[in-house]
């Protein structure tokens, strides 16, 4: 997954992250931002600094700018973007994928456990008719 | 194989020793517990060990590892509700419930010992030091919680991940019993953000911050606190919550 770096503009001051975080898009990495933006620009609002100048900037590892958020996008609600849409999509599928795996699991689990009553009930079996047989082995 | 099932009771002895230590558990009563536990099971990280609504059968205790335990809402979006580190009782205030409130996840690999609540109730009504034990770890774990509450309501971002930092390495340094600077401190970043109630982006916005007042360092899974003064100060950090007063010391047998 790719490593996408987000810096901050506040009051044409650029905070630099060299860090960065992984994401699995571009969508998840910008949807995360958007929330980003919205908990700094409340936390600015409390603290009566104004939000509505501050930015931040998503870059790839060699730099490049890849989008601009300026905060008052998040500010004015507007209608669901489509990046949003697909995104959540996407989240729909990973979830299934989960359960999914989760079933293989369980399913595989379930084999272990059946072969396991299986040899046991063969064993006894055996003892059975050894028992039957009227001899029993020292 | 025979030698490995010897250190492995070894080290589950000295867990107990330590983990029971900060409750003031007797000798003879550590051993009746480890007579009644299961074996231990091994989990890989990201491994569940609790599963959310299923039957509750045992105390499970942490030998070594880290585990968060975890809500998950209908939006798929997840609140972290407890960070647990070795030593930690994973579920000591859910034993009353017929099944698990949250689950549990293994943060790095993890040993755990399950003490099945069959044999843990006789115990507790023949050795009143069990149920004590379990008392203060519950009131522990619950003193930690509220401290999060404050925080998820009333602290700024910053004050709220410089608090959980606080809170965590010294709880580190509690069960090493060492006075370390640096830690082994496997939560990501989006796992900051689901204890924290932040997003990642967040998240990685104040770790800089702090960063860059050289108030830590955090890098590969290890936590370093460059100026404890400096952040204690930030997260207005009072480490009494997590050092429970012990019965003995009030004088109670």
């Amino acid at each position: 997954m790719p490593r996408f770096f987000f810096h901050f503009i506040s009051q044409n001051q650029v905070t630099t992250d060299d860090v960065g975080l992984i994401f699995p898009s571009l969508e998840a990495a910008y949807l995360d931002s958007c929330d980003a933006a919205l908990e700094i620009s409340i936390e600015r609002l409390r603290a009566r600094d104004d939000p509505t100048n501050d930015g931040i900037e998503i870059a790839d590892e060699d730099g490049r700018t890849l989008m601009h958020i300026p905060f008052t996008e998040v500010l004015r609600p507007g209608k669901k973007s489509n990046i949003q849409a697909k995104y959540t999509t996407s989240q729909a599928i990973q979830a299934c994928r989960r359960q999914m795996l989760r079933s293989d699991t369980l399913r595989s689990e379930l084999q272990a456990e059946f072969e396991k009553t299986r040899s046991a009930f063969q064993s006894i079996q055996a003892k059975l008719a050894i028992l039957k047989a009227g001899r029993w082995p020292n | 194989m025979l030698k490995h099932g010897y250190a492995m009771r070894q080290t589950v002895e000295q867990l107990l020793t330590n983990l029971w230590s900060r409750t003031a558990l007797p000798v003879a009563d550590q051993q009746a517990l480890l007579t009644a536990a299961l074996p231990t099971r091994h989990a890989q990280k990201d491994e569940c060990l609790i599963e959310a609504g299923a039957t509750i059968r045992s105390l499970l205790i942490l030998c070594s590892g880290m585990a968060y335990a975890a809500r998950t809402l209908l939006n798929g979006s997840q609140q972290i509700v407890a960070v647990f580190l070795g030593e930690d009782t994973l579920n000591p205030g859910e034993l009353t419930f017929e099944n698990s409130l949250t689950s549990v996840y293994a943060l790095t690999t993890a040993v755990v010992l399950p003490i099945p609540l069959s044999a843990l109730y006789p115990l507790i009504v023949d050795r009143p030091t069990i149920g004590r034990a379990l008392w203060l770890e519950t009131a522990t774990q619950a003193a930690i919680q509220q401290e999060w509450m404050v925080g998820l309501g009333r602290r700024t971002a910053q004050q709220r991940l410089a608090h959980f930092l606080c809170e965590v390495s010294f709880r580190l340094q509690l069960s090493s019993r060492d006075d370390l600077d640096a830690f082994e401190f496997p939560l990501t970043q989006s796992e900051l953000g689901d204890a924290l109630g932040l997003s990642t982006v967040h998240v990685n916005r104040v770790l800089q911050v702090l960063r860059s007042h050289e108030l830590i360092e955090l890098s590969r899974n290890r936590l370093m606190i460059r100026n404890k003064t400096g952040l204690y100060e930030i997260a207005e950090f009072d480490s009494r919550y997590l050092q429970s007063v012990q019965f003995s010391d009030r004088g109670v047998a």
